[in-house]
């Protein structure tokens, strides 16, 4: 299978680095090709400019300047999200992906009353491995994991009806334990090798 | 009042930045008020390797983003001005929040002990738009853009603080009636502060 991955992290030692390499390792080892997009290192602009927003609604007009996103990821039959939640959120880099590369007539296709088509139905199976700060009982209790939610149920909305989903969250990064962290890419891995 | 205005959207003519402007007409001159736009400003929103290494480093992690802070430190009213773009705020104020609420500034951490920092602002308001309706914002994708505001950010200020989160939603089926309706909304709770 054809795996696009996209990475959004500043730092190239820090944890979520550690899961994006296995999910990459555990990837080519079970045979498929991988699309590896590194948005930090490639200094991805994360900006939707006022020329880009004036064309937003020009399908294919608006591709200019992200054309080759746009084809890695049509070329994709899998897709794979590795970034930390922050501010119960994607960081920026990735939130502005999002708003530069998924656009009208790349992602969905808007209807006249405003309901939503999926145009990335070449997406068979999606998954998601995100940490949070905070602990799993705050962000789903009080919080009510909006992230995941923005994850889970807006962008899967746009791939392929059946699409397989993952969702593997480490809640609670600020005080976890190596042996937790460990555990948790202990599960990224084997995930990844049987995908 | 001590406003400080945060605007984020790149298009002039855009309804966004009517509704920025109706803000700042609205607030008129009986108030102190600072306004951030941060496309006019060129704001990067990516977090930097450096940031990040001395984010929990209260005291040096606020000097690149110190203009910031300060205005953030001084407001006792804070108005967001942003459109909801992909289930979210604009990249360019998502960075907003990953670069400048940082410990020290929106909050300080002590063992497992968090505790808010910008008690000096005291009234929240968000003027936003959706493009999709409110039903499916809320029932389908957890509205995560107005939780990041009316939860988190409200959490960091005094505890009475005051939020109140305006929205158009279904912009993408919107009237010039149904615009009208909202500036005058906006107009009248911004009056009001």
């Amino acid at each position: 299978m054809r795996v696009h991955v996209v990475f959004a992290h500043p730092l190239h030692d820090s944890f979520n680095a550690v899961l994006h390499e296995t999910i990459v390792e555990g990837l080519r080892k079970a045979g498929h090709t991988v699309d590896d997009l590194v948005l930090n290192a490639e200094k991805f602009q994360p900006v939707l400019t006022a020329e880009e927003r004036s064309a937003y609604h020009d399908v294919g007009g608006n591709l200019v300047g992200v054309e080759s996103y746009v084809e890695r990821l049509r070329a994709a039959e899998a897709l794979v999200i590795s970034a930390p939640t922050w501010w119960y959120g994607m960081p920026a880099i990735l939130k502005g992906y999002f708003d530069r590369v998924w656009l009208p007539g790349v992602a969905f296709g808007l209807q006249p009353r405003g309901a939503i088509t999926p145009l990335l139905t070449n997406i068979r199976k999606y998954a998601v491995v995100t940490t949070t700060g905070s602990p799993w009982w705050f962000m789903r209790l009080y919080m009510r994991d909006p992230g995941k939610i923005v994850l889970t149920r807006g962008v899967r909305r746009l791939f392929a009806p059946d699409v397989r989903m993952t969702y593997l969250c480490h809640y609670g990064t600020d005080d976890s334990t190596m042996q937790q962290r460990q555990r948790f890419v202990a599960r990224v891995k084997s995930t990844f090798e049987e995908f | 009042m001590r406003v400080l205005v945060i605007f984020a959207h790149p298009v002039e003519t855009s309804f966004a930045a009517a509704l920025h402007k109706t803000v700042l007409e609205a607030l008129g001159n009986r108030h102190e008020v600072r306004d951030v736009d941060l496309y006019a400003e060129n704001f990067d929103p990516r977090l930097t390797r450096e940031e990040r290494l001395m984010y929990h480093d209260v005291g040096v992690n606020e000097a690149p983003v110190a203009k910031y802070v300060e205005a953030l430190r001084w407001a006792e009213a804070v108005v967001f001005c942003f459109p909801v773009w992909c289930f979210g705020v604009p990249a360019i104020l998502k960075g907003f929040f990953d670069r400048v609420l940082m410990p020290g500034v929106a909050f300080d951490i002590d063992g497992a002990l968090v505790t808010p920092k910008l008690q000096n602002i005291r009234r929240v308001v968000a003027v936003t738009t959706y493009g999709r309706d409110l039903w499916r914002v809320k029932i389908g994708v957890g509205d995560l853009p107005k939780k990041q505001i009316t939860r988190y950010f409200r959490w960091f200020c005094a505890k009475d603080a005051k939020v109140t989160y305006l929205a158009h939603y279904h912009m993408n089926i919107s009237t010039p009636e149904s615009r009208a309706t909202y500036m005058r909304r906006v107009t009248g709770v911004i009056a009001a502060l």
